[in-house]
C-alpha cells in the first residue's frame, strides 16, 4: 500500500469526528472494532480502525471515578491535598501559579486516594519546581479556568504547602531540566536584549509568549505571519542544521551526526513545551533523519500521517484544536499543491537563479495559505490578502532571527562576551521585521474582518 | 492505493488487538476505581513548625510578608523559641483578626 500511515491516520480523524458529532457509548465501538478484527480483509481492517478513533474520542470522555470534584463535591471547609507539581510554576502579581495533579484528598477527617489536576494559586514561592511532590493544605472551588491542554478539576486557594520526599525518575528528571534549561536560556536573551526584542527572540526560539506585547502578536495576526511566532518545522530544522554542522567540524561519523541531532530535536521539543506544531515537526523531522539512518526513501504523507497518529493517539481532542488544524492543513497544503503548481509554471526550467528563488518561495507561501484561508475566515472571522507577499519577507527575516537568536543563546553558553554582538544584530533584525510589518499593514485592503 | 499485502494486515491486526486491549483496561480501570480510604495525615500535616520555620516557610503562608516574617523570627530569637501559638499575640504588627487567620498554620513541638 502506498502511503499506507497518511491513510490509517484519516480514517482514524474520521472515527474521532465522528465520535464528538454521534456520541456513542464506549462499549459497543469496542466490541464493534473487535468483532472487524476477526475478518482479515482491507475493508474490515479500515472499519476497525474507524471504531478504534471512535472508541479513543469515547474514552477521553468518560469522566473518572476517582476525580477529586466527584469526590470532594465541592463541600466547604479546609483541604489537604498531596500530589506533584505537573506544569512549570508561574509567577505573576506576585502569586505563583502552576497545575497540581491530586494523589490524595483528606477532608473532614476522611483521606482517600484520588486524582485529578488541580489548578493551584499561592503566594509567591521561588521554590517550587515541575515535579515536585506536595502537600497543600487549603480551600478547593470549581474551576473558573478552563485549560485546552489538559483538563482542570478544581481551583485551590492555598494557605501553606508542605514538601514531601520526591520519587526520582528518568522522565520526570528529564522534563526538570527541560524546564530549567528553558528558564536559563530566557534569562540569558532577557540579559543582552530587552522589550520587544527580547519577547519576539523568546517567542520564536523558547516558545514563551508571555513576554510578547499583545499588539504586536494582533498585528501580525492581521498580516498573517503570526505562524512565525510558532516553535514549529523551521525551528527544528535549524537545530538539526546546527547540531549537523558542529559535530561536521569534530569529524563525527555520518550516522552518528544523524543519530544525535534526532536525539537533540527531541530534547528540543521538550524544552520548548511540547506544543502541537513543534511535536509534530519533530516527529516528521525524525521520520526524515531515520529514513537516512536506514537508507529508506521518505515519504512526507507518511510523516504527516504518523504524526497525526501520534498525536490523536495521545489527545484525540487535539483534532478540534485550531492550532493542530492550522498546523497540518499548511503543511498538508504545501506537500500538495506546490509540486503540482510548480511542475504546470515550469519552474524547474527558469535560468535565473533569483527569480526561480523568489517563485519558488511565493509559491510555497501561497500553497501554504490557500489551505489555511478558509480555517482563519472560519474561525477568526477574517480574511488578509497581503499574507502571501507579507509572508515572502518576512519569513527569510524569521529564519535570520531564529538563527541569531539561537546563536546568542550558544554563544552566551560558550564565550559571553561575544553575545552582546549577536544580540545587537538580532535587535537589528527585529527591527526590519517589526518596520515591515507595520509597512504591511498599511497597505490598502491589507486585510478584512467581519462579525 | 488501499491494498493492503497479507503481511500488512497481519501487522494491522495485531497493533489494532493490542490498542483496543489497552483501551479496555484503561476505561476499565477508569469507571471501577473505588476510592481507598488511607491513614489520615498526622494532625500537623501541612502545617509549620513555628520553633523551626526560616523566613521562607513563614512567607509561604498566607496574610504573611516579608516585614511580618522578620518580625516573627526576630521575636522568636529574643524569647528563644515559642513556648505557646497564642504568643504570636506579642509580635508587633500581628492583629487579633490577623492572628486568628494564620493560626492554623502553624503547631509547636
Amino acid at each position: 500500500m502506498k502511503r499506507p500511515l497518511f491513510i490509517f491516520a484519516f480514517i482514524f480523524s474520521l472515527g474521532i469526528a465522528a465520535q464528538e458529532a454521534l456520541k456513542i457509548n464506549f462499549i459497543p465501538l469496542v466490541l464493534l472494532s473487535g468483532f472487524c478484527l476477526f475478518f482479515h480483509r482491507k475493508i474490515f481492517i479500515f472499519g476497525a480502525l474507524f471504531f478504534l478513533g471512535m472508541a479513543v474520542s469515547a474514552w477521553r470522555h468518560q469522566p473518572d471515578n476517582c476525580d477529586i470534584a466527584r469526590l470532594i463535591n465541592f463541600q466547604p471547609g479546609e483541604y489537604l491535598v498531596k500530589g506533584f507539581v505537573c506544569s512549570p510554576p508561574e509567577n505573576s502579581g506576585g502569586k505563583t501559579e502552576f497545575i497540581f495533579c491530586s494523589r490524595q484528598v483528606q477532608y473532614n477527617g476522611l483521606h482517600q486516594s484520588c486524582c485529578g489536576n488541580i489548578f493551584v494559586r499561592l503566594s509567591a514561592s521561588e521554590g517550587i519546581s515541575y515535579g515536585d511532590s506536595l502537600i497543600l493544605n487549603g480551600s478547593l472551588q470549581r474551576p473558573r479556568k478552563y485549560f485546552s491542554r489538559g483538563k482542570v478539576s478544581a481551583d485551590m486557594r492555598v494557605k501553606i504547602f508542605q514538601p514531601v520526599e520526591i520519587k526520582k525518575s528518568l522522565f520526570l528528571s528529564a522534563r526538570r531540566f527541560s524546564f530549567y534549561l528553558r528558564e536559563e536560556f530566557t534569562r540569558r536573551i532577557r540579559r543582552y536584549l530587552g522589550g520587544i526584542s527580547a519577547g519576539v527572540i523568546e517567542a520564536m526560539v523558547l516558545g514563551r509568549k508571555d513576554n510578547l506585547p499583545k499588539h504586536l502578536y494582533q498585528a501580525m495576526v492581521r498580516t498573517g505571519t503570526v505562524h512565525i511566532l510558532v516553535v514549529s518545522g523551521l525551528n527544528v530544522g535549524i537545530v538539526v542544521l546546527m547540531v549537523d554542522l558542529v559535530l561536521k567540524i569534530f569529524r563525527f561519523p555520518r550516522k552518528l551526526r544523524l543519530a544525535l541531532a534526532l536525539l537533540f530535536s527531541l530534547f528540543y521539543c521538550l524544552v520548548t513545551g511540547a506544543s502541537t506544531p513543534i511535536v509534530r515537526a519533530t516527529v516528521m523531522s525524525g521520520v526524515f533523519l531515520l529514513s537516512y539512518l536506514f537508507q529508506r526513501q521518505p515519504d512526507i504523507y507518511n510523516s504527516l500521517g504518523l504524526s497525526a497518529l501520534l498525536i490523536l493517539g495521545f489527545d484525540p481532542g487535539q483534532l478540534s484544536n485550531i492550532g493542530f488544524q492550522l498546523s497540518f492543513a499548511s503543511v498538508l497544503a504545501i506537500a500538495f499543491i506546490y509540486p503540482r503548481i510548480k511542475v504546470f509554471l515550469r519552474m524547474n526550467h527558469y535560468r535565473n537563479k533569483l527569480l526561480k528563488f523568489i517563485s519558488e518561495n511565493t509559491l510555497v507561501s501561497l500553497s501554504a495559505w490557500l489551505g489555511t484561508v478558509g480555517f482563519i475566515a472560519y474561525y477568526f472571522k477574517f480574511f488578509s490578502p497581503v499574507t502571501v507577499l507579507a509572508n515572502l519577507f518576512i519569513v527569510p527575516l524569521a529564519s535570520l532571527i531564529t538563527f541569531c537568536g539561537f546563536s546568542l543563546v550558544a554563544v552566551s553558553l560558550i564565550f559571553p562576551p561575544a553575545a552582546a554582538l549577536f544580540a545587537a544584530s538580532a535587535k537589528l533584525v527585529v527591527f526590519l521585521l517589526l518596520a515591515l510589518n507595520s509597512i504591511l499593514l498599511s497597505l490598502p485592503l491589507a486585510s478584512f474582518s467581519w462579525g | 492505493m488501499l491494498n493492503l499485502t497479507k503481511q500488512e494486515q497481519q501487522v494491522m491486526v495485531f497493533l489494532l488487538s493490542v490498542c483496543l486491549c489497552g483501551l479496555a483496561i484503561n476505561f476499565w480501570r477508569k469507571v471501577s476505581f473505588r476510592p481507598r480510604i488511607l491513614i489520615n495525615f498526622s494532625q500537623n500535616t501541612g502545617k509549620i513548625n513555628l520553633n523551626k520555620a526560616d523566613l521562607a516557610d513563614l512567607k509561604s503562608v498566607s496574610g504573611i510578608g516579608d516585614k511580618t516574617a522578620a518580625r516573627i523570627l526576630e521575636y522568636r530569637r529574643q524569647k528563644q523559641g515559642f513556648n505557646d501559638l497564642s504568643e504570636l499575640e506579642a509580635v508587633p504588627g500581628l492583629t487579633k483578626p490577623r492572628l486568628e487567620k494564620i493560626k492554623g498554620s502553624f503547631y509547636l513541638d
